[in-house]
């Protein structure tokens, strides 16, 4: 199986970049006066292709969806059509009423939490983000939708991953994703020299491990990096194996996941703000089956493959290459130098 | 700051400090040949030097870990004759001190 998700093939849709939170670290630029969004018709034809093109799972994030009027109703499209779908929230707005809502359609919700309160406040820049996400908790375990927590890890933060841990699981929480902050969207203009170097993902490294250790069985925890021994022995799940060039009637979940719906319709691969050139169209102009055909049949996977292997060996090739990798973002930025040349 | 450099900080007392220094005093064919302390008033790091004979080495590494413990304390043992060896260097300090 292609990619860092494996078996999950995963699309993620951003259907607004509207937010009632103004993060520092948003990749999305998101904000309150943020009105890009999809309409909902558009979002129903995309949950639609992706069932047919093999996605299992639907992540809806944003801006923050609950600010999106047919939620509901795209996530129960998504059910009936089989799939799996999972949120990612700031927490503030999970009223009772929104939770009866989701009651039936969410398979699992992730809150965004950044460390103890005041850290994750000064992230959020709100002096009350802690307490009002905090509050909806009860809320959420009432409810029985299965949700966990994602920590952004900073340069600066892994400290307080401990207590993040603790709370979560104090919280019934099952789920904790560690995710290495990058420096795109607000990030890259609020919080220069945050993104956790080597040596501080190495430290991550062995700090979940023991907080694995800690947690049992009791909550999943997943750190996003890949080990740069699995690249070299398993390239195919940073898509960067051989080049090979995919059967134009191969569903495109088989080749590409997460595959990621921006707000402006942009379809992109791997990660939200992925280098338009690599990008299989947009949504608002075709059907998602459409431009999944012009793209592998046009060389799109090939395209794509290509920055993968070339960020593959570029990563491997030094004797002091780093061991842990951030794989979304080293791509990324590889893919955004208009100086590597792409078949 | 690194975030992980505020993991479990270490505390490196005055109390740990002369602990190893007698317990190295009390070790038979051990020597301290240097103690150098960083930080005032309270220290902030140590390292040192130990010559010590093949048959205690051992006893010597055990000892300065286990009393340096909460203080994040690593050692690095030379060993020293050729081609067979007569003796040891035990450096040892707090974890990060320059040359450990």
């Amino acid at each position: 199986m292609r990619g860092p998700t494996g078996e999950i093939r995963v699309i993620q849709i951003h259907p607004t970049l509207r937010c009632n939170l103004r993060c520092g670290h948003c990749y999305s630029s998101s904000s309150p006066e943020n009105n890009a969004k999809l309409s909902s018709a558009t979002c129903a034809e995309v949950i639609e292709d992706a069932a047919t093109l093999g996605y299992n799972v639907v992540g809806i994030s944003g801006g923050e969806p609950l600010l999106y009027r047919s939620l509901p109703d795209v996530l129960k499209q998504a059910r009936l059509l089989g799939l799996l779908t999972t949120i990612t929230t700031n927490g503030q707005l999970l009223t009772h009423d929104v939770l009866e809502r989701l009651a039936d359609v969410v398979s699992l919700i992730a809150i965004s939490i950044d460390g103890v309160p005041d850290s994750h406040n000064r992230l959020r820049c709100s002096s009350t983000a802690f307490s009002r996400m905090s509050s909806r908790l009860t809320g959420v375990r009432r409810s029985k939708i299965p949700f966990g927590f994602i920590f952004t890890l900073t340069q600066h933060n892994l400290h307080e991953l401990e207590w993040v841990a603790k709370f979560a699981l104090s919280q019934g929480a099952s789920l904790l994703q560690v995710h290495p902050l990058e420096e795109v969207g607000r990030a890259a203009s609020e919080l220069p020299g945050s993104v956790p170097d080597q040596s501080e993902l190495t430290w991550a490294f062995a700090e979940v491990a023991r907080i694995r250790d800690m947690c049992a069985s009791d909550m999943t925890i997943q750190f996003d990096v890949l080990r740069r021994g699995l690249l070299s022995s398993r390239p195919e799940v940073g898509f960067a194996e051989s080049a090979t060039v995919p059967s134009s009637s191969e569903p495109l979940a088989n080749l590409l996941s997460p595959v990621v719906i921006e707000a402006d319709g942009t379809v992109a691969p791997l990660k939200y703000g992925f280098p338009r050139r690599f990008s299989l169209g947009n949504v608002t102009e075709s059907r998602l089956t459409e431009l999944a055909q012009t793209w592998i049949s046009g060389g799109g996977y090939e395209k794509f493959n290509t920055v993968c292997r070339k960020t593959q060996v570029a990563l491997l090739a030094p004797r002091d290459a780093p061991r842990l990798l951030n794989w979304y973002q080293e791509v990324h930025s590889r893919a955004d130098d208009d100086n590597v040349e792409i078949c | 700051m690194p975030g992980s450099d505020k993991l479990r900080p270490f505390k490196v007392g005055m109390e740990t400090i002369e602990d190893i220094h007698a317990f190295i005093d009390a070790m038979p064919e051990a020597e301290l040949e240097r103690l150098w302390m960083n930080g005032q008033p309270a220290p902030e790091s140590v390292m040192g030097s130990v010559a010590v004979s093949r048959s205690n080495v051992g006893d010597v590494v055990t000892g300065i870990l286990e009393r340096g413990a909460n203080a994040g304390m690593v050692v690095k043992v030379f060993p020293f004759g050729i081609p067979n060896v007569e003796r040891y260097q035990v450096d040892f300090g707090t974890f990060g001190a320059e040359g450990l």
